[in-house]
Protein backbone atom coordinates (compact mmCIF):
# COMPACT_ATOMS: atom_id res chain seq x y z
CA UNK A 1 0.00 0.00 0.00
CA UNK A 2 1.63 3.29 -1.02
CA UNK A 3 1.47 6.62 0.75
CA UNK A 4 -1.40 7.85 -1.41
CA UNK A 5 -3.51 4.81 -0.53
CA UNK A 6 -2.72 5.41 3.14
CA UNK A 7 -4.00 8.94 2.81
CA UNK A 8 -7.19 7.69 1.12
CA UNK A 9 -7.78 5.23 3.95
CA UNK A 10 -7.10 7.90 6.56
CA UNK A 11 -9.51 10.27 4.82
CA UNK A 12 -12.25 7.67 4.76
CA UNK A 13 -11.63 6.84 8.41
CA UNK A 14 -11.95 10.51 9.27
CA UNK A 15 -15.11 10.79 7.17
CA UNK A 16 -16.70 7.85 8.96
CA UNK A 17 -16.00 9.52 12.29
CA UNK A 18 -17.38 12.82 11.12
CA UNK A 19 -20.64 13.68 12.80
CA UNK A 20 -20.54 10.69 15.12
CA UNK A 21 -20.88 12.90 18.15
CA UNK A 22 -23.99 14.58 16.73
CA UNK A 23 -25.42 11.14 16.03
CA UNK A 24 -24.67 9.93 19.55
CA UNK A 25 -26.30 12.98 21.06
CA UNK A 26 -29.45 12.66 19.01
CA UNK A 27 -32.50 11.62 21.00
CA UNK A 28 -33.80 9.05 18.54
CA UNK A 29 -36.94 8.12 20.46
CA UNK A 30 -37.79 11.77 21.03
CA UNK A 31 -37.23 12.51 17.36
CA UNK A 32 -39.43 9.59 16.30
CA UNK A 33 -42.20 10.71 18.65
CA UNK A 34 -41.97 14.32 17.48
CA UNK A 35 -42.04 13.34 13.82
CA UNK A 36 -45.05 11.08 14.31
CA UNK A 37 -46.93 13.78 16.23
CA UNK A 38 -46.28 16.33 13.48
CA UNK A 39 -47.28 13.86 10.79
CA UNK A 40 -50.47 13.04 12.68
CA UNK A 41 -51.29 16.74 13.01
CA UNK A 42 -50.73 17.23 9.29
CA UNK A 43 -52.93 14.26 8.45
CA UNK A 44 -55.81 15.52 10.58
CA UNK A 45 -55.46 18.97 9.05
CA UNK A 46 -55.62 17.56 5.55
CA UNK A 47 -58.35 18.96 3.31
CA UNK A 48 -61.46 16.88 2.65
CA UNK A 49 -61.09 14.28 -0.11
CA UNK A 50 -62.93 16.37 -2.67
CA UNK A 51 -60.56 19.31 -2.10
CA UNK A 52 -57.41 17.28 -2.58
CA UNK A 53 -55.36 18.14 -5.62
CA UNK A 54 -56.10 14.92 -7.53
CA UNK A 55 -59.84 15.39 -7.31
CA UNK A 56 -59.57 19.08 -8.11
CA UNK A 57 -57.54 18.28 -11.21
CA UNK A 58 -60.05 15.65 -12.31
CA UNK A 59 -62.90 18.12 -11.76
CA UNK A 60 -61.08 20.78 -13.79
CA UNK A 61 -60.55 18.35 -16.67
CA UNK A 62 -64.21 17.28 -16.55
CA UNK A 63 -65.27 20.92 -16.57
CA UNK A 64 -63.10 21.63 -19.60
CA UNK A 65 -64.45 18.62 -21.48
CA UNK A 66 -68.08 19.50 -20.70
CA UNK A 67 -67.47 23.17 -21.54
CA UNK A 68 -65.82 22.34 -24.84
CA UNK A 69 -68.67 19.96 -25.65
CA UNK A 70 -71.24 22.66 -24.95
CA UNK A 71 -69.41 25.17 -27.15
CA UNK A 72 -69.20 22.72 -30.04
CA UNK A 73 -72.82 21.73 -29.65
CA UNK A 74 -73.95 25.35 -29.51
CA UNK A 75 -72.00 26.22 -32.66
CA UNK A 76 -73.50 23.27 -34.46
CA UNK A 77 -77.01 24.28 -33.39
CA UNK A 78 -76.49 27.94 -34.35
CA UNK A 79 -75.81 26.84 -37.93
CA UNK A 80 -78.83 24.59 -38.17
CA UNK A 81 -81.46 25.93 -35.84
CA UNK A 82 -82.61 29.17 -37.55
CA UNK A 83 -83.38 27.56 -40.90
CA UNK A 84 -85.23 24.69 -39.28
CA UNK A 85 -87.08 27.11 -37.08
CA UNK A 86 -88.31 29.43 -39.85
CA UNK A 87 -89.28 26.70 -42.32
CA UNK A 88 -91.21 24.89 -39.62
CA UNK A 89 -92.98 28.09 -38.58
CA UNK A 90 -93.95 29.02 -42.14
CA UNK A 91 -95.24 25.59 -42.96
CA UNK A 92 -97.37 25.55 -39.85
CA UNK A 93 -99.08 28.79 -40.86
CA UNK A 94 -100.06 27.54 -44.33
CA UNK A 95 -103.42 26.07 -45.23
CA UNK A 96 -103.72 22.89 -47.32
CA UNK A 97 -104.27 24.91 -50.50
CA UNK A 98 -101.28 27.08 -49.74
CA UNK A 99 -99.14 24.03 -49.12
CA UNK A 100 -100.24 22.60 -52.45
CA UNK A 101 -99.25 25.90 -54.05
CA UNK A 102 -95.86 25.83 -52.38
CA UNK A 103 -95.31 22.29 -53.55
CA UNK A 104 -96.35 23.32 -57.03
CA UNK A 105 -93.96 26.25 -56.94
CA UNK A 106 -91.19 23.92 -55.80
CA UNK A 107 -91.92 21.71 -58.78
CA UNK A 108 -91.81 24.70 -61.03
CA UNK A 109 -88.59 25.89 -59.44
CA UNK A 110 -87.01 22.54 -60.11
CA UNK A 111 -88.28 22.34 -63.68
CA UNK A 112 -87.47 25.96 -64.49
CA UNK A 113 -84.21 26.13 -62.65
CA UNK A 114 -82.46 25.98 -65.95
CA UNK A 115 -83.35 29.65 -66.51
CA UNK A 116 -80.09 31.53 -66.59
CA UNK A 117 -80.63 35.13 -65.44
CA UNK A 118 -77.53 36.27 -67.15
CA UNK A 119 -78.73 34.89 -70.47
CA UNK A 120 -82.18 36.52 -70.37
CA UNK A 121 -83.25 40.12 -70.39
CA UNK A 122 -85.20 40.54 -67.11
CA UNK A 123 -87.54 43.02 -68.73
CA UNK A 124 -88.83 40.28 -70.97
CA UNK A 125 -89.98 38.12 -68.04
CA UNK A 126 -93.54 38.09 -66.78
CA UNK A 127 -94.41 38.70 -63.15
CA UNK A 128 -94.92 35.00 -62.69
CA UNK A 129 -91.54 34.22 -64.19
CA UNK A 130 -89.89 36.81 -62.02
CA UNK A 131 -91.49 35.33 -58.95
CA UNK A 132 -90.39 31.86 -59.94
CA UNK A 133 -86.91 33.13 -60.55
CA UNK A 134 -86.78 34.86 -57.17
CA UNK A 135 -87.99 31.76 -55.45
CA UNK A 136 -85.39 29.67 -57.20
CA UNK A 137 -82.71 32.15 -56.18
CA UNK A 138 -83.87 31.96 -52.55
CA UNK A 139 -83.20 28.26 -52.79
CA UNK B 1 -44.22 -3.88 11.57
CA UNK B 2 -40.96 -4.86 13.26
CA UNK B 3 -41.32 -6.68 16.55
CA UNK B 4 -38.95 -7.80 19.29
CA UNK B 5 -39.66 -11.44 18.54
CA UNK B 6 -36.44 -12.86 17.05
CA UNK B 7 -38.43 -15.49 15.14
CA UNK B 8 -40.15 -12.75 13.16
CA UNK B 9 -38.16 -11.25 10.31
CA UNK B 10 -37.88 -7.47 10.79
CA UNK B 11 -39.81 -5.56 8.17
CA UNK B 12 -37.63 -4.02 5.49
CA UNK B 13 -37.87 -0.37 4.59
CA UNK B 14 -40.24 -0.98 1.67
CA UNK B 15 -42.66 -2.81 3.97
CA UNK B 16 -42.47 -0.05 6.56
CA UNK B 17 -43.11 2.55 3.89
CA UNK B 18 -46.15 0.64 2.63
CA UNK B 19 -47.41 0.29 6.20
CA UNK B 20 -46.99 4.00 6.84
CA UNK B 21 -48.80 4.88 3.63
CA UNK B 22 -51.62 2.61 4.81
CA UNK B 23 -51.81 4.67 8.00
CA UNK B 24 -49.55 2.75 10.41
CA UNK B 25 -47.82 5.36 12.60
CA UNK B 26 -45.57 2.81 14.26
CA UNK B 27 -44.04 2.14 10.84
CA UNK B 28 -43.05 5.79 10.62
CA UNK B 29 -41.50 5.60 14.11
CA UNK B 30 -39.51 2.55 13.12
CA UNK B 31 -38.18 4.25 9.99
CA UNK B 32 -37.05 7.21 12.10
CA UNK B 33 -35.38 4.93 14.65
CA UNK B 34 -33.63 3.05 11.89
CA UNK B 35 -32.20 6.01 9.98
CA UNK B 36 -32.07 9.00 12.33
CA UNK B 37 -28.47 8.55 13.50
CA UNK B 38 -27.12 8.07 9.98
CA UNK B 39 -28.98 11.19 8.92
CA UNK B 40 -27.56 13.13 11.90
CA UNK B 41 -24.01 12.04 10.97
CA UNK B 42 -24.56 13.02 7.37
CA UNK B 43 -25.96 16.43 8.30
CA UNK B 44 -23.17 17.13 10.77
CA UNK B 45 -20.61 16.04 8.20
CA UNK B 46 -22.21 18.28 5.61
CA UNK B 47 -21.77 21.31 7.84
CA UNK B 48 -24.77 21.46 10.19
CA UNK B 49 -24.21 22.79 13.66
CA UNK B 50 -24.72 20.18 16.35
CA UNK B 51 -27.31 22.42 17.94
CA UNK B 52 -29.31 22.35 14.70
CA UNK B 53 -29.04 18.66 13.97
CA UNK B 54 -32.17 17.66 15.93
CA UNK B 55 -34.34 20.14 14.05
CA UNK B 56 -32.77 19.29 10.72
CA UNK B 57 -33.32 15.57 11.28
CA UNK B 58 -36.98 16.15 12.13
CA UNK B 59 -37.52 18.42 9.16
CA UNK B 60 -35.80 15.97 6.81
CA UNK B 61 -38.02 13.12 7.98
CA UNK B 62 -41.14 15.24 7.64
CA UNK B 63 -40.22 16.18 4.07
CA UNK B 64 -39.41 12.59 3.28
CA UNK B 65 -42.72 11.30 4.65
CA UNK B 66 -44.64 13.97 2.77
CA UNK B 67 -42.92 12.92 -0.46
CA UNK B 68 -43.00 9.20 0.22
CA UNK B 69 -45.67 8.49 -2.39
CA UNK B 70 -43.17 9.65 -5.01
CA UNK B 71 -40.41 7.34 -3.74
CA UNK B 72 -40.17 4.46 -6.23
CA UNK B 73 -37.38 2.40 -4.65
CA UNK B 74 -35.00 3.81 -7.27
CA UNK B 75 -32.39 3.68 -4.50
CA UNK B 76 -32.25 2.75 -0.86
CA UNK B 77 -34.59 4.69 1.39
CA UNK B 78 -31.64 5.88 3.45
CA UNK B 79 -29.78 7.30 0.45
CA UNK B 80 -32.93 9.10 -0.64
CA UNK B 81 -33.52 10.39 2.89
CA UNK B 82 -29.98 11.73 3.16
CA UNK B 83 -30.30 13.65 -0.10
CA UNK B 84 -33.49 15.19 1.29
CA UNK B 85 -31.46 16.06 4.37
CA UNK B 86 -28.98 17.76 2.06
CA UNK B 87 -31.79 19.88 0.61
CA UNK B 88 -33.08 20.79 4.06
CA UNK B 89 -29.57 21.79 5.08
CA UNK B 90 -29.13 23.84 1.93
CA UNK B 91 -32.37 25.71 2.71
CA UNK B 92 -30.95 26.57 6.11
CA UNK B 93 -27.48 27.08 4.67
CA UNK B 94 -27.13 30.82 4.78
CA UNK B 95 -28.41 31.08 8.30
CA UNK B 96 -26.13 28.25 9.40
CA UNK B 97 -23.15 29.75 7.62
CA UNK B 98 -23.62 33.04 9.46
CA UNK B 99 -23.85 31.31 12.81
CA UNK B 100 -21.20 28.70 12.25
CA UNK B 101 -18.51 28.95 14.93
CA UNK B 102 -16.94 25.68 15.99
CA UNK B 103 -14.12 26.33 18.42
CA UNK B 104 -11.42 23.71 18.32
CA UNK B 105 -11.64 23.02 22.04
CA UNK B 106 -15.32 22.03 21.65
CA UNK B 107 -14.11 18.85 20.02
CA UNK B 108 -11.74 18.21 22.87
CA UNK B 109 -13.70 18.96 25.99
CA UNK B 110 -16.07 16.00 26.06
CA UNK B 111 -13.65 13.23 25.04
CA UNK B 112 -11.56 10.82 26.99
CA UNK B 113 -7.87 10.00 26.36
CA UNK B 114 -4.73 12.01 25.93
CA UNK B 115 -5.51 15.72 25.59
CA UNK B 116 -2.76 16.23 23.00
CA UNK B 117 -4.02 13.36 20.81
CA UNK B 118 -7.58 14.54 21.24
CA UNK B 119 -6.63 18.02 20.17
CA UNK B 120 -4.74 16.68 17.16
CA UNK B 121 -7.59 14.40 16.11
CA UNK B 122 -10.05 17.23 16.59
CA UNK B 123 -7.90 19.50 14.49
CA UNK B 124 -7.71 17.03 11.59
CA UNK B 125 -11.43 16.43 11.80
CA UNK B 126 -12.03 20.12 11.81
CA UNK B 127 -9.85 20.55 8.70
CA UNK B 128 -11.89 17.87 6.99
CA UNK B 129 -15.10 19.60 8.02
CA UNK B 130 -13.86 22.91 6.67
CA UNK B 131 -12.62 21.20 3.52
CA UNK B 132 -16.05 19.67 2.96
CA UNK B 133 -17.63 23.09 3.30
CA UNK B 134 -15.38 24.36 0.51
CA UNK B 135 -16.40 21.59 -1.87
CA UNK B 136 -19.23 22.05 -4.36
CA UNK B 137 -22.42 20.60 -2.92
CA UNK B 138 -22.60 17.61 -5.25
CA UNK B 139 -19.00 16.61 -4.54
CA UNK B 140 -19.58 17.00 -0.80
CA UNK B 141 -22.72 14.87 -0.83
CA UNK B 142 -21.21 12.17 -3.02
CA UNK B 143 -18.14 12.06 -0.78
CA UNK B 144 -20.20 11.74 2.39
CA UNK B 145 -22.59 9.18 0.91
CA UNK B 146 -19.64 7.10 -0.23
CA UNK B 147 -16.95 7.59 2.42
CA UNK B 148 -19.06 8.25 5.50
CA UNK B 149 -22.14 6.15 4.74
CA UNK B 150 -20.62 3.46 2.53
CA UNK B 151 -23.17 3.51 -0.31
CA UNK B 152 -22.46 2.11 -3.77
CA UNK B 153 -22.06 4.52 -6.68
CA UNK B 154 -25.19 3.11 -8.34
CA UNK B 155 -27.29 3.95 -5.30
CA UNK B 156 -25.73 7.39 -4.90
CA UNK B 157 -26.30 8.12 -8.57
CA UNK B 158 -29.97 7.10 -8.38
CA UNK B 159 -30.55 9.27 -5.32
CA UNK B 160 -28.81 12.29 -6.82
CA UNK B 161 -30.32 11.78 -10.27
CA UNK B 162 -26.97 11.32 -12.00
CA UNK B 163 -24.96 8.44 -13.44
CA UNK B 164 -22.69 6.10 -11.49
CA UNK B 165 -19.77 7.27 -13.64
CA UNK B 166 -20.46 10.89 -12.80
CA UNK B 167 -20.80 10.01 -9.11
CA UNK B 168 -17.43 8.28 -9.24
CA UNK B 169 -15.83 11.34 -10.85
CA UNK B 170 -17.34 13.64 -8.20
CA UNK B 171 -16.00 11.37 -5.49
CA UNK B 172 -12.49 11.32 -6.88
CA UNK B 173 -12.44 15.09 -7.31
CA UNK B 174 -13.62 15.47 -3.73
CA UNK B 175 -10.97 13.08 -2.38
CA UNK B 176 -8.21 14.79 -4.35
CA UNK B 177 -9.10 18.21 -3.03
CA UNK B 178 -9.72 17.06 0.53
CA UNK B 179 -6.36 15.33 0.69
CA UNK B 180 -4.68 18.58 -0.30
CA UNK B 181 -6.54 20.55 2.32
CA UNK B 182 -6.62 18.09 5.19
CA UNK B 183 -3.12 16.55 5.20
Amino acid sequence: MNQDDDRDVELERLARRLGSRAAERLDVEGTAAAVVVRLRTERTRQRPWWMQSGWLRAAAVLLLVVGAGLVVRQRFLVHRAPADHYVREELQDLSTDQLREVLGSLDRTLTEATIEPADEDLNDLTTEQLRVLLQSLEG
Amino acid sequence: MATADPAVRPADDAELIAAWLAGDESAASELVRRHARALARFLAGAGALEADVDDLVQESFLRAFRALERFRNQCQFRTWLLTIGGNVLKDMGRRLARRRIVPLDEAVESRDGDPHQRAEAGETEERLRRGLERLPRLQREVFLLRAQQGFEYEDIAAALDTTPGAARVHYHHAVKRLKEWVQ
